[in-house]
């Protein structure tokens, strides 16, 4: 079914129909399906149709924009000042002495008239500025539409930011022309997560050293601004950058964790998936809610609510509702590459690692550590497999030693993983303690570092294309 | 062909006609939404309409005393009122100076 509604997003990305007439027709589709036997091979054909044809619906529901919307009030070769009322998104980025926020417009001044507004745009103020999620402001500046500039990737810019939702650009020439109008506004889950986010922050970065820190920072909570250029290239010729990013991993690390410790205090079984899910979604809020961590904590709530409703979890049925819940979201994610990547390597390593550990014959090994390792080396290998079209296509590389450099860094990552989640566990328990967990996960990353530099200066390493 | 159980195609078409009747909802409010003016900020907020302040009105502008004030008004009756600011340069007391000092703070209209 989730196949079936990307082919109908595909299709409707490439041929131009009004909105109107998918709509009609998956209407018609669906009174038909209402109407035909149940058991019949038509309604499995019609079914099929009907999710083909919402996949186009969605796509082209997406395209219509509000009359008010923010993309219709800019105007060509205009260089007119713009003063906009909205909240701060998502937490502001520092990147090259700016400081860069999505914003949500809700009203906008051009000349002396003021209007209603929405959308989301990317605002670029100078300087650094201490902002918040959820903050009002009312800015003054330029506004434009983003530039169609291409750069590594396939992708331009300017699709990769509609993809996201967002319209236009505004600049702030200085930080005068922000004007602090609320506080306190957004969802307030989110505001939450983000506090614990910024509280788990201190508290990494008071007990182990700043590259370490950065380093554990990207991988725990998925904030990367701290990590070092080199270490990041590094990684990327090494094929395993995704260890750096929050991912299906760490949610299954969090998951893991949080189910071991309600366990420890030994709550009932119904009582603990029903605390867990809601940890996992706070996780997901504090780690930003990318695509893969969408993915991943759409997938363990669909096996939790399995385990609830005392039914056998499948692995494709909870990948399927997760690709559906983002899709239906936004269908425009079904062209970002980090969708594409994370839902690559899920599917691959669900497909192709059970076959090719019987065509091999795994399982038939009697020294349980080489299996383990041989097995982990599969892993990272279906995984490989399942995304090296796509990073050949979007990023013009192709490393061969990324299966070898998967069997050390992804064991070493999952350790460093659990060792910073526990050393913020005790930090806030037993501070005290905290410095010796510090010191381990030091000398992990440390080493994760050493092996990646190790790896990357193997002969035919990588390749760019 | 998908070999879905009874309860399997009623929750899948229950789901459906959801998800379409959600696309329909949010396709009406988008076809429906309207630009409304909020505001028309004025840029003569905080001045003086030279052609209806009476002499309190004119004294509030620093630089403007009880005898200029006078004679600004004296004009504005003579004249049938002002056209454009710049004939506040026409009144005497009024130097290009003056002129600079106070022309912010006034208006024609």
């Amino acid at each position: 079914m989730a196949l079936i509604f990307c082919l109908g997003i595909i299709f409707a990305s490439f041929i131009k129909f009004p909105f109107l007439l998918a709509y009609i027709f998956t209407l018609i589709l669906l009174l038909l399906s209402l109407i035909v036997p149940k058991r019949s091979l038509g309604f499995d054909i019609l079914l099929c149709f009907l999710v083909f044809l919402l996949g186009a619906s969605c796509l082209k529901n997406t395209q219509v924009l509000p009359k008010h919307h923010i993309s219709r009030f800019i105007y060509y070769k205009n260089n007119n000042l713009y003063t906009i009322k909205g909240i701060v998104e998502m937490e502001p980025l520092i990147k090259n002495n700016r400081t860069v926020f999505m914003f949500g417009i809700q009203e906008i001044q051009l000349a002396n008239l003021k209007y209603n507004c929405c959308g989301n745009i990317l605002v670029y103020l100078k300087g650094t500025r201490d902002l918040r999620y959820g903050e009002g402001l009312i800015l003054e500046g330029n506004l434009y539409r983003p530039f169609k500039k291409k750069g590594l990737r396939r992708t331009n810019y300017r699709d990769y930011l509609y993809n996201q939702g967002i319209y236009a650009v505004f600049n702030v020439k200085n930080s005068f022309q922000v004007i602090n109008s609320s506080r306190n506004s957004g969802f307030w889950l989110k505001r939450f997560a983000i506090f614990l986010k910024k509280e788990m922050e201190r508290m990494l970065f008071k007990y182990v050293s700043r590259l370490s820190a950065a380093i554990l920072d990207a991988m725990i909570l998925g904030e990367r601004r701290n990590i070092p250029e080199f270490i990041n290239s590094s990684m990327i010729k090494s094929g395993t950058v995704h260890i750096l990013v929050v991912s299906g991993f760490n949610v299954g690390i969090v998951s893991f964790m949080i189910i071991l410790f309600l366990k420890l205090i030994r709550l009932p079984r119904d009582l603990l998936f029903c605390t867990a899910i809601p940890c996992v979604v706070i996780y997901c809020f504090m780690t930003g809610a990318s695509v893969p961590v969408v993915r991943a904590t759409v997938m363990s709530i669909v096996f939790m609510l399995g385990f609830l409703l005392k039914r056998e979890p499948d692995i494709y049925n909870s990948c399927s509702v997760a690709i559906i819940f983002i899709l239906l979201v936004n269908p425009r994610q079904l062209f970002d590459v980090g969708f594409q990547l994370s839902f690559a390597s899920v599917l691959a390593i669900v497909y192709l690692y059970p076959k090719i550990k019987s065509l091999l014959h795994i399982g038939n090994v009697k020294i349980k550590h080489l299996r383990f390792i041989l097995e982990g080396g599969l892993v990272s290998f279906s995984a490989w497999l399942g995304t090296m079209g796509f990073i050949a296509y979007y990023f013009r590389i192709f490393s061969p030693v990324t299966v070898l450099a998967n069997i050390f860094i992804v064991p070493l990552a999952a350790l460093i993983t659990l060792c910073g989640f526990s050393m913020i566990l005790i930090g806030l328990i037993f501070s005290p303690l905290a410095p010796f967990f510090g010191s381990t996960s030091e000398l992990l990353v440390l080493l994760l570092i050493r092996i990646n530099t190790l790896l990357v200066k193997l002969p035919c390493a990588y390749f760019y294309l | 062909m998908l070999s879905l159980t009874r309860q399997e195609q009623q929750v899948i078409l229950f789901l459906l006609v959801v998800a379409l009747v959600g696309i329909g909802i949010n396709f009406l409010i988008k076809v429906n939404s309207k630009v409304i003016t909020l505001a028309v900020i004025s840029q003569d907020m905080g001045k003086i309409n030279i052609n209806c302040a009476d002499k309190e009105l004119l004294m509030d502008v620093s630089g403007i005393g009880q005898k200029l004030a006078q004679r600004i008004i004296e004009y504005r009756n003579k004249q049938g009122g002002f056209e454009e600011l710049e004939e506040l340069k026409n009144i005497k007391g009024i130097n290009k100076y003056k002129y600079e000092k106070i022309k912010d703070r006034l208006f024609v209209k």
